[in-house]
């Protein structure tokens, strides 16, 4: 991604999360190394990035351990990579708002059925159900662009399997022919987390997480960093494949979640959020996208306080 | 896994099963290699063995545009690996006994998390849903056996990530330090099976399915074929994880069953049924499994 020497001199506050950045598996999935600890960031026992509240440190399970707790599901820009200090993570910055703790549950290249599998553990096995819920599908997105390949049902191979999966299929595949898979994929586990949510009246929001491809101007820092110049061939046809099919899954995103009738929250903001590299947004960005999904969650958990009964537990 | 020598001597129909074994990926999840045809098998376009109605062969596709059709979920031993002819594999016999289809949805060390997935899929997607499924929960203990690693979100890493994962974990870590891990993991996704179904009203029976370690004495065939016996070191490690955590897995899953008052059929820790290899059953064995599954689906079909 980008150019790594450029944005390292310009931003040194990244050095800490390119040195500690190791992915270890979970059953047949990606997650960060645990129990990383550095001055930029600190990740759980599980791998998950510690959110802050109320100047604490909280792993997944404190924040379950919580009478009232909030759920923040996504991929590597959610963990916040590149971002300084777990209190400026997006999860952080809804508890500072909502005065309760939300866990950051941000997994490298994260997609929808990952993430369910998460959310249904948690309902599974934690005391309380959640207060709210917060889900970013643009690990389904990132993933695709990275491999050109999807299915409908398991999504993209992970990037630890990426190069089995080309050789099984005697090459790079043509992302055209693979995008409908994509777009069903997104489609089915949205709505499936969005539904676990309903079942347990859990207020939920779709957030519209966005990439440095998408803003029609960057910044003097995004040139200066040489954001969107693809490095190798293997970027090129991944930035290739963000510029052509952001419009196709951005849309499905949409209309996914007007015909659910769920809440989508940072529509819009593509050209006002600053980048570190292509996937992850700075500091204010960060802010900017966490501003717009606190307005979006605020009269639902207004509405949810209105009904004692659901503050129950699950 | 035992003498194959021996046991494509014993029973050449086999040879075709290792000759066309092929896996591949969807997502990170290993799949049978689609679109293949043989005299033992064929598979489909998403690499699910063909299933058989008399004498229509079936795609999973073909099966859910159906009014009425089943799903068996499962690892191989419902892919029906060894065991030639599709019309003699679990869904054959379940279509053959109740006059309406049922898709073989049998994946390599198929795993429930993955199952379930698939489950929501064609939920989500077919026309009816499903008329009945049988879920076959045994892939995430064989999986387990050849790791001995578990999660108890995401269970264990398939068959082609193990070196990966070993070297992340610098060696193989204690079995009996991660068998809470694979408890925990199959109880959560039997449950979500369970509970799928229970929303959308599909008759569910949960498979006591087994293997040949659970048979107090082999058939001279399997005696012939070394069934039981390791042939390297790996095999030795799994053999042995598998003997030793059994019972403790059945147990789980008969707790599971009965917390969710879901009926449990097949023989459980004990059997007396063919095996072509210590984890695939012959043409017989199908049969008085898929007896047990017909028993128990039965009354939930009236």
């Amino acid at each position: 991604m980008a150019n790594y020497q450029k944005i390292l001199r310009l931003r040194p506050e990244v050095r800490d999360f390119v040195r500690n950045r190791a992915w270890i598996h979970r059953g047949d999935v990606l997650v960060y190394q645990p129990s990383v600890d550095c001055p930029a960031f600190s990740t759980d026992r599980s791998g998950f990035r510690h959110s802050s509240f109320k100047g604490k440190q909280m792993s997944l399970a404190d924040c379950l351990r919580h009478e009232r707790y909030g759920l923040v599901l996504g991929a590597s820009n959610i963990y916040g990579f590149g971002v300084t200090g777990n209190e400026s993570a997006l999860p952080s910055l809804l508890a500072e708002r909502f005065e309760f703790p939300f866990a950051n549950l941000g997994m490298p290249a994260g997609n929808g059925r990952n993430l369910y599998s998460l959310l249904m553990d948690i309902f599974a096995r934690a005391p309380q159900r959640p207060a709210a819920l917060v889900y970013f599908s643009g690990g389904d997105y990132s993933s695709f662009c990275k491999t050109s390949l999807c299915d409908r049902v398991f999504g993209s191979p992970s990037r630890q399997q990426v190069d089995a999966a080309v050789k099984e299929r005697g090459g790079n595949p043509n992302a055209e022919a693979q995008l409908p898979a994509l777009l069903a994929f997104t489609s089915l586990w949205t709505t499936a987390i969005v539904q676990a949510c309903r079942q347990r009246k859990i207020p939920v929001v779709l957030g519209h997480d966005t990439t440095f491809f998408e803003k029609t101007q960057a910044n003097d820092l995004e040139r200066q960093s040489d954001l969107g110049k693809a490095m190798n061939a293997t970027q090129e046809r991944q930035f290739a494949n963000h510029r052509k099919f952001g419009e196709a899954f951005y849309n499905r995103r949409r209309n996914v979640a007007k015909k659910i009738d769920v809440p989508l929250a940072g529509w819009g903001l593509e050209n006002e959020v600053g980048f570190i590299d292509e996937f992850h947004c700075d500091r204010e960005g960060t802010r900017l996208l966490a501003d717009s999904v606190a307005e979006t969650l605020e009269p639902l958990l207004q509405g949810a306080a209105s009904q004692p009964e659901l503050t129950a537990t699950a | 896994m035992a003498n194959y020598q021996n046991i494509a001597r014993l029973r050449p129909e086999v040879r075709q099963f290792i000759r066309n074994r092929r896996w591949v990926h969807r997502g990170d999840v290993i799949f049978y290699g689609p679109n293949i045809r043989c005299d033992a098998f064929s598979t489909d376009a998403g690499g699910f063995r063909h299933s058989r109605l008399g004498e229509e062969t079936l795609s999973v596709a073909d099966c859910v545009k159906r009014d009425r059709y089943g799903l068996v979920l499962g690892p191989s031993s419902v892919y029906g690996f060894g065991l030639a002819g599709n019309e003699n594999t679990m869904p054959s016999l379940l279509a053959e006994r109740f006059g309406f289809p049922f898709a073989n949805i049998g994946l390599p060390e198929g795993n429930s998390r993955n199952l379930f997935s698939i489950l929501l899929g064609l939920i989500a997607r077919a026309p009816h849903p499903p008329s009945a499924v049988v879920h076959i929960s045994g892939g995430d203990f064989t999986n387990f056996c050849y790791t001995a690693i578990a999660d108890p979100m995401l269970g264990s890493p398939n068959l082609k990530q193990i070196k990966m994962v070993l070297e992340e974990r610098g060696g193989r870590p204690p079995a009996e330090q991660q068998m809470p891990a694979l408890l925990a993991f199959t109880s959560l996704w039997i449950r979500a099976i369970t509970e799928l179904c229970a929303a959308n009203k599909v008759p569910l029976v949960l498979a006591d399915d087994t293997t040949f370690f659970e048979k107090p004495e082999p058939s001279a065939i399997e005696r012939e074929s070394e069934l039981g016996k390791p042939f390297n070191a790996a095999q030795e490690r799994q053999f042995e994880t598998h003997k030793r955590f059994v019972v403790e897995y059945h147990t789980r899953r008969k707790a599971v069953a009965g917390k969710l008052g879901v009926p449990l059929a097949g023989p459980g820790k004990t059997n007396n049924i063919g095996f072509i290899d210590e984890f695939h059953y012959d043409a017989e064995g199908t049969r008085a499994l898929c007896n047990d599954f017909g028993n128990a689906l039965e009354p939930l079909l009236k």
